[in-house]
């Protein structure tokens, strides 16, 4: 089941109703049931992978915990990835089990946690494997620290009607994201990428601009509506991303950019490497290393693995050059925290981030082609009514870049997203719910055209594959 | 419980006005400007769908494509057969579920369905062009229920294509417009400019030796049987 299937629209009111009526202690049981239901829906055979990463964390839990070692932690540790490791690289000709990377890194995160005494070890089974199974983000993330989810799932909140509305709020944007906008980039980005050898340097531009935007859409529209709906039960997973696409650096951008996951390699990778304590060549080193296992995270083809590598080296570049450029921007008395400053670098961010993510779509023969014809391409390309019908038709062009823009000034404002909430949640209700009403219209026909036009896209989101 | 009642009423404000927002742009688009398409060859299914629904006596309704609205003289079959005739048949492009659906509106006891399928329907049979059938419905919007649910879908998601047409829509004329046939009895009247003359080489082979009806097609036709009988008719292929 996802968000997106019709399903879901009548699983969620009857777990939230029985979530509810039930006693605050025994939720998790709710919890556990709901989530091996979602899971399972369509393949109840997944859940046996789901149940094995929970044993070897549930297990392993318990005997770090009596026997704090660091062999202990390793070996349980080593386990969970094994499992991802034979799914994942097809060790053994079987099919990967949606977001199976998630669950292993979010039961992992368990282990690390009771080792270095963040949490007790979780005696209850059930409870456990609510924390790994948890529904909202079981398929894409966020990826869950257990120090935070486990202590929500054992005690939860009463219900709070502004907590679910705001819940709802982020659910429904999290659909327009999904529906308006990822789906509708993702259309140009497989029209152009599928067939670039038919289109020129503009279109690739446009493409390779379009699979930024496509991405952050498509995985922030998950994390939105995960967010939302665990909001719904009075939980809070914290937020996935941070406007990325504003950062001044490349480091910051990484910062900014799926938190969770890298907030894990941060914490299980780097600091275990020595972090930034062993000196600067072994500090690079190790950023490279967090790196490399990123690319490798999202898959074993080559072109993650050079995705992953070369934002390394741009990350690294930009820490060796960053004492030359302030020295630059001292000579020539500018000031670095200036608008137009802030502007041009996030200008630069956004270009550097946006090559690097041709090779994460494409294969490396058809991503050194592209990247090629993007950098030394040609402005008279642009030159071309054609390109107004890139999304289809041109009024489905102008409709997207009207959505774009939209969806850009929503994002901006939720910077300060709980002031916007309270801000919004001042005025009239009757005008509160109409905006909802016109994001959840617009969704709907969004979604009824998708099943009949050329811009059909499935209802899975991107990193359901990783 | 204060805090449930806040949630529900904000939850159901908000679906309410999307209800209302929804069939407002639904019904709006549908309706207004009305009868856009009316000269439209494709609008003659209102004029044959009216004839079927206001012939209550035995008749003989038919499903076909354009061969039958152009080359049927319903009069004669009237008077050779005793039946009133409600002839179904015209542009082929709309899929032949199209027809079939709206066929079920008025099948009674004594009717006689004829179903006279094209052979490139064969396959295609869970299909209806909605573009062509949304511009034949046009703004009669009782005709709608008869679009099968599972298309409802697709109904919602070509509308706004519907509108865009709409916009732009000329207007028909000549033999392949609603002009050429007569409103009360849905017959062919307009005189043809020319005969077709039969010219082999500008024709493509068929090839009818080795037709297989797809698995959809056959439970289809069960189920359509069935209910054709269910209210006392009967059909034939």
């Amino acid at each position: 089941m996802t968000f997106l299937s019709f399903e879901f629209y009548l699983f969620l009111p009857v777990f939230l109703v029985f979530y509810f009526l039930i006693p605050q202690k025994y939720r998790y049981i709710i919890i556990f049931l709901g989530s091996y239901y979602f899971y399972g829906f369509l393949n109840f055979k997944i859940l046996y992978v789901m149940g094995l990463v929970t044993a070897i964390s549930y297990f392993g839990g318990l005997l770090i915990y009596k026997y704090k070692t660091k062999k202990n932690l390793a070996l349980f540790f080593a386990l969970d990835v094994l499992v991802l490791v034979a799914f994942k690289y097809n060790c053994y000709n079987l099919s990967l089990p949606i977001g199976l990377s998630f669950i292993v890194f979010q039961s992992c995160t368990y282990l690390t946690d009771v080792y270095r005494n963040n949490i007790d070890a979780e005696r209850n089974i059930l409870r456990y494997g609510a924390f790994v199974a948890f529904f909202p983000t079981v398929l894409s993330g966020p990826i869950q620290k257990s120090r935070n989810l486990l202590p929500q799932i054992k005690n939860p909140k009463p219900f709070d009607s502004e907590e679910a509305k705001k819940g709802t709020i982020l659910f429904i944007w999290g659909l327009f994201e999904k529906i308006i906008i990822s789906n509708k980039l993702s259309y140009i980005v497989n029209t152009v990428y599928g067939n670039y050898e038919n289109y020129n340097s503009a279109y690739y531009i446009i493409a390779a601009v379009g699979f930024s935007l496509y991405i952050y859409a498509d995985f922030s529209s998950y994390s939105d509506m995960a967010r939302g709906v665990a909001k719904l039960l009075g939980i809070d997973i914290g937020i996935n991303f941070k406007n990325p696409y504003l950062s001044k650096s490349t480091s910051e951008f990484w910062n900014r950019w799926h938190i969770s996951l890298n907030t894990w390699l941060i914490e299980n990778v780097y600091i275990p490497l020595g972090g930034n304590r062993r000196g600067t060549l072994r500090k690079y080193i190790n950023m490279l290393i967090v790196f490399f296992i990123s690319g490798l995270w999202h898959g074993d083809k080559w072109h993650f693995v050079i995705w992953g590598v070369l934002n390394g080296i741009i990350v690294i570049m930009g820490q060796i050059t960053k004492p030359l450029r302030t020295k630059v921007y001292q000579t020539l008395n500018v000031d670095e925290s200036l608008q137009s400053i802030v502007f041009i670098k996030q200008v630069i961010v956004f270009v550097l981030i946006t090559i690097t993510w041709v090779p994460f779509r494409n294969g490396v023969k058809d991503s050194l082609y592209i990247i090629k014809n993007i950098v030394l391409f040609n402005p008279i390309n642009f030159f071309d009514y054609e390109i107004l019908n890139i999304a289809g038709t041109t009024a489905g062009t102008l409709i997207l870049l009207f959505s774009i823009l939209l969806f850009c000034k929503i994002q901006l404002m939720r910077q300060n997203e709980h002031e916007e909430f309270v801000r919004f949640s001042k005025q009239p209700m009757f005008i509160q719910c109409l905006c909802m009403a016109l994001i959840i219209t617009v969704s709907i026909f969004g979604i009824c055209q998708a099943s009949t036009d050329t811009a059909s896209v499935n209802s899975q989101f991107m990193y359901f594959q990783f | 419980m204060k805090q449930y009642l806040n949630y529900f009423k904000f939850l159901g404000i908000t679906l309410f006005l999307t209800f209302i927002i929804f069939e407002i742009i639904v019904i709006g688009i549908l309706k207004y400007p009305k009868d856009t398409f009316h000269s439209s060859y494709q609008s003659l299914i209102q004029d044959k769908f009216r004839i079927l629904e206001e012939t209550n006596e035995p008749k003989i309704i038919i499903i076909s494509g354009s061969s039958s609205a152009f080359g049927l003289d319903q009069k004669m079959l009237e008077s050779k057969t005793g039946y009133k005739v409600a002839n179904l048949g015209l542009h082929a492009g709309f899929g032949h579920l199209f027809h079939s659906e709206l066929a079920k509106a008025n099948i009674n006891s004594g009717d006689i369905v004829l179903l006279g399928y094209e052979y490139n329907w064969i396959d295609g049979f869970n299909y209806i062009n909605m573009d062509l059938a949304m511009s034949a419905i046009d703004s009669d919007i009782k005709m709608y229920k008869y679009i099968p649910r599972d298309k409802w879908v697709d109904c919602i998601g070509n509308l706004f294509h519907f509108a865009e047409k709409k916009n732009t829509y000329a207007g028909a004329s000549g033999i392949y417009s609603r002009d050429a046939f007569d409103s009360v009895s849905g017959q062919l009247t307009m005189e043809r400019d020319c005969s077709l003359e039969y010219q082999k080489e500008n024709f493509e082979k068929v090839d009818i030796s080795n037709v297989t009806i797809s698995e959809d097609a056959v439970c289809y036709l069960k189920e359509f049987k069935e209910y054709i009988e269910k209210r006392g008719g009967m059909s034939t292929l």
